[in-house]
């Protein structure tokens, strides 16, 4: 069974993969806008181009990888969505264990701490998985799986420090955001009520916290539960 | 031209070319290209560092009054001189396709299904990738190749938050569109 990492790792690697299919055509960039392009060193607008050549050409996008040279740290996205370090279960139906081990990955990616969520139903009562946020220190003050009423949709949290600014995401179960809140200097936040208002009542979200720490450092909390009366 | 058996310990800060010992830089310059050099194409060591260091004349050249060569200029023409050769060979077909281009990408090659199911895989990106908003394919392209939202954020232009924002939908889009092709967890 493949871990959290392995598949991101196997994602990236199916990103630079070498496909069949002739390469290095007239219109691919030279290397050295790669490699400029790469550390930073062509204007953003030039930047733009090369990277959009990435996405339909294997092998410039392999080049990409090589010239950002052995980054052993995976993004900052990623440790958020590593740091749950839970394994993916096998699914049946699937075209193959690869493919859904990809598929994951995409859906881990995206969901940082809400690829737990998708393994398991929604509003039980476990406690035991990581996306409690114990790992950046963030510790919800709302119970998991909690039920709020509409009108006063508060979200709240432990301070994690003095002088700490805090960024919350809310989600719907198919990764939709609801709403955010950005810089907030109190640990909590009440969701503007008319951004709950297109939502069934009984649905479950999920939500996030980012922290700023006064050092200027940024921490991820996983993502809690909480339930719409 | 002289050569080494081995190459010297790699040496931090600027090089001169008119000062240093020539074979010192040639050092570095081999030490880089072996980075990224693949495998199949070590047979080939000796002509990429002799055109790598073609190009290395020719930008002190250009640069008569600074003849000072950093680090990151050394490993940007071992880049280049590499993966031109790579190109060029690739072009000839003296690369075979199970060599893949760049070794680190040719692992999954070890195993024939998994490379069918990678290249299956790569191409549902790639088709995805192109069919999504472009800002947020933009910004998922660099999350995949590895980048923090940071980084993306420089190199793109944009601010930290605004990436962040389209990677996060991005990737949303881009998981819907896998699922439509029938890659779905």
């Amino acid at each position: 069974m493949k871990d959290d990492a392995s598949v991101v790792e196997a994602l990236r690697r199916a990103f630079v993969f070498h496909p069949d299919v002739p390469d290095s055509k007239a219109s691919c960039p030279e290397p050295e806008q790669i490699w400029d392009a790469a550390h930073g060193d062509l204007d953003p607008s030039q930047t733009r181009e090369v990277v959009g050549h990435l996405r339909g050409c294997a092998s410039c996008a392999a080049e990409w990888s090589a010239a950002m040279g052995e980054r052993e740290e995976p993004a900052e996205m990623n440790r958020a969505a590593l740091a749950a370090r839970r394994p993916i279960p096998p699914r049946r139906g699937l075209p193959t264990r690869w493919a859904w081990a990809a598929a994951a990955a995409l859906l881990i990616v995206a969901a940082g701490g809400l690829a737990i969520l998708v393994q398991r139903p929604f509003g039980t009562s476990d406690t035991s998985g990581s996306r409690t946020g114990a790992e950046t220190g963030v510790r919800p003050l709302v119970a998991d799986g909690e039920t709020l009423p509409r009108e006063r949709f508060l979200l709240r949290w432990e301070p994690v420090e003095e002088g700490a600014l805090y960024s919350v995401k809310l989600f719907r179960p198919n990764l939709t955001p609801v709403s955010q809140a950005r810089n907030l200097q109190q640990p909590e936040w009440l969701v503007p009520v008319e951004t709950l208002s297109d939502l069934p009542s009984g649905e479950t979200l999920a939500w996030r916290v980012e922290v700023q720490l006064v050092d200027g450092r940024r921490l991820m909390s996983g993502a809690f539960l909480v339930r719409l009366e | 031209m002289p050569s080494r058996p081995t190459d010297p310990a790699p040496r931090p800060g600027p090089f001169d070319l008119s000062a240093d010992d020539p074979g010192l830089i040639r050092g570095e310059l081999r030490r880089q290209i072996t980075r990224f050099c693949p495998a199949r194409l070590r047979n080939n060591l000796e002509d990429i560092v002799q055109a790598a260091w073609i190009r290395l004349e020719s930008s002190r050249k250009k640069n008569e009054g600074n003849p000072s060569l950093g680090a990151s200029l050394i490993a940007r023409v071992a880049f280049c001189a590499t993966m031109d050769e790579c190109r060029r060979l690739r072009r000839r077909r003296e690369i075979s396709l199970e060599d893949g281009g760049i070794e680190r990408t040719a692992q999954a090659s070890d195993d024939p299904a998994a490379a069918a199911q990678g290249l299956e895989i790569r191409r549902a990106l790639e088709e995805c990738l192109t069919s999504i908003a472009e800002n947020r394919s933009l910004a998922v392209t660099l999350h995949l190749l590895g980048h923090s939202v940071g980084e993306a954020a420089r190199l793109l232009g944009w601010t930290a938050s605004r990436t962040e924002n389209l990677v996060y939908r991005g990737l949303a889009d881009l998981r819907r569109c896998l699922a439509a092709k029938g890659i779905t967890p």
